[in-house]
């Protein structure tokens, strides 16, 4: 508990940072934060009302301690080019994108990982050779482009798959699996390490030496043993979808939130950049205080450590 | 050097970023057009004796535009890693040399910064410098420092304690010439894994952005600014959209082998 709670302040203490560097993109951009904020034009007057309006005159300091009182209560800003607020319009961009990045996740899970063990268990075999090459391709591979490859087979040439748009299942399929790829990699990579790791063991030997089927020694003792990194490059993963789905977004014109990100930073819609960053930034450090959490479960040590 | 010779990622990964190093060097030697020319009365040509690897949407020829772009994506790779590698090795090395309040100031920093994703990371800082290459570049940069700081500062913290740093310490040689001459060298193999990794990925980070039009500008010879523009004519010339997309991959590729390749032959232990 003593090291949960440790984990607890500390990520207190990083959201907080966080939320001062983005505070202070508004701040160092070039030009005048109310002029930016009003939008172009607009006449002196009203910005000059507006920077009063909005503590802009005052100090950075109580000018952070407005905007962050106002983002705690749920408020933050309007869109400089729609006009609407905020808030509904990152919610329901998040939702798509942690739906496409859910599917992800779960593809690159149920594949990398069986991956991951076959590697190990028949290492330096040809199967190895095979998985581990497929997965530094994987990694090299510019998300984009096989997004791009994706939508020429299975759109044009084939047909049989929506290349663009959202509304069903089908839509997610293509952006699913490119968004996987570079996961699937990583996660296959992983699993191998940390299963190579483990069949070294005594114990492992020892259960081997039992006559165990081969079947209970990798999934019982080896995979339960190696999962501790595997979910964390898991969580990590996730999170990285869910920031980086913005490549994938924009080849399937999927309307996520790296894809507000994007257009916003465009059309230097400030208060929309500040928000979409901030709410990242919020879930990646969730995911990895769960990981803190779920790690206490699978392994008691942790708890007395520091 | 045999070392390095019998293993096979090095082999393989030295070769692709080899290749693409000779191609980026030798570009105004190996292309025929100039990457800017269009043909506007041959546009989107299928690959051809005359254009190798066809036309794009302007009529210019798309191998002349990825030789050149080559020489673009290499100084990508090479400039992150100069701002990133120079700046975060400071600051580790500092941090992990001088200890205290100082160390444990900047490793929180470092921390915070750690808890934005990379290409998140870089599109703040884009959204800060502005659109545009330069401004790509340096956000990817500055991106790529804490993982540089942390691990130097590890590298650091397990050197600082050898008898030959002692030694060098009793004898009387200041810090600096102690952290230059004695530590820093030591602590090199595990920085020159990070630092080939870390520009295989700025390019592919860089081209990125650019593909987002947050990078190059859309008329230039940029492998990412080049997909971009392929994306519109997906179904009629969909050739255009190979080859730019292949180049980035096997260059990626390349320096991802020797990052791995070399990191077993260091033995540094993966992180």
């Amino acid at each position: 508990m003593r090291f949960l709670l440790r984990r607890f302040i500390a990520i207190l203490a990083t959201l907080l940072l966080a939320s001062m560097v983005v505070f202070l993109i508004i701040h160092l951009v070039p030009g005048d934060p109310a002029e930016l904020l009003a939008g172009p034009g607009v006449p002196k007057s009203d910005i000059e009302m507006m920077r009063r309006s909005m503590g802009l005159d005052q100090n950075l300091f109580v000018q952070y301690g407005i905007w962050l009182s106002r983002l705690l209560r749920g408020d933050l800003g309007r869109s400089l080019v729609f006009g609407d607020a905020i808030l509904p319009l990152v919610l329901e961009r998040f939702l798509n994108t942690f739906l496409l990045s859910l599917f992800a996740i779960v593809l690159s899970v149920v594949a990398g990982i069986p991956m991951g063990i076959l590697s190990a268990v028949k290492q330096n075999s040809l199967t190895d050779i095979l998985v581990m090459a497929i997965s530094i391709v994987g990694i090299s591979m510019p998300i984009f482009w096989v997004g791009l490859l994706l939508i020429l087979i299975f759109s044009v040439y084939l047909g049989i798959l929506p290349a663009t748009g959202t509304g069903s299942f089908l839509h997610l399929i293509l952006p699913g699996f490119a968004l996987a790829g570079n996961s699937l990699a990583i996660i296959a990579r992983m699993t191998r390490s940390s299963m190579l790791e483990i069949l070294r063991q005594d114990y492992i030997i020892t259960a081997e030496a039992k006559g165990l089927p081969e079947r209970v020694i990798i999934w019982k003792h080896g995979l339960r043993n190696a999962l501790i990194p595997i979910i964390t490059i898991i969580a990590l993963q996730f999170g990285y979808l869910l920031g980086g789905a913005v490549l994938t977004e924009t080849v399937f014109v999927y309307p996520g939130l790296g894809r507000l990100l994007v257009d916003a930073i465009s059309r230097r819609d400030y208060p929309v950049v500040q928000a979409s960053i901030l709410l990242i930034v919020v879930l990646f450090v969730m995911i990895n205080f769960i990981v803190d959490i779920v790690y206490t479960y699978l392994d008691p040590k942790i708890k007395y450590e520091r | 050097m045999d070392r390095f010779r019998q293993n096979k990622l090095v082999v393989v990964g030295g070769i692709l970023v080899t290749f693409f190093v000779v191609i980026a060097l030798a570009s105004p030697l190996l292309t025929r057009y100039d990457p800017a020319e269009q043909h506007l009365d041959a546009v989107l040509q299928k690959p051809s004796a005359k254009h190798w690897l066809g036309t794009d949407e302007l009529g210019r020829d798309i191998l002349s535009r990825i030789i050149w772009g080559a020489r673009t994506s290499l100084l990508i790779g090479l400039l992150v890693i100069v701002i990133g590698g120079t700046i975060g090795v400071a600051i580790g090395a500092l941090s992990g040399y001088c200890g205290g309040v100082l160390d444990i100031l900047l490793m929180r920093i470092m921390d915070t910064v750690m808890a934005f994703p990379t290409l998140l990371l870089s599109l703040l800082f884009v959204a800060i410098i502005g659109i545009g290459l330069e401004g790509a570049i340096l956000s990817v940069g500055l991106a790529s420092i804490p993982r540089f700081s942390r691990l130097t500062r590890g590298s650091v913290l397990s050197v600082k304690e050898a008898e030959y740093v002692e030694a060098a310490r009793v004898i009387g040689q200041s810090s600096t010439k102690i952290l230059l001459k004695h530590i820093l060298p030591n602590c090199l193999a595990p920085i020159v894994v990070l630092a080939t990794l870390t520009i295989g990925n700025s390019i592919l980070v860089v081209s990125g952005l650019g593909f987002l039009g947050l990078g190059a500008k859309p008329g230039e010879a940029e492998w990412g600014v080049m997909l971009s523009n392929a994306r519109g004519f997906l179904r009629s010339a969909p050739h255009v959209a190979m080859f730019p997309g292949l180049a980035i991959a096997l260059t990626v590729l390349g320096f991802n082998l020797l990052g791995d390749g070399l990191r077993d032959v260091f033995d540094v232990r993966q992180q």
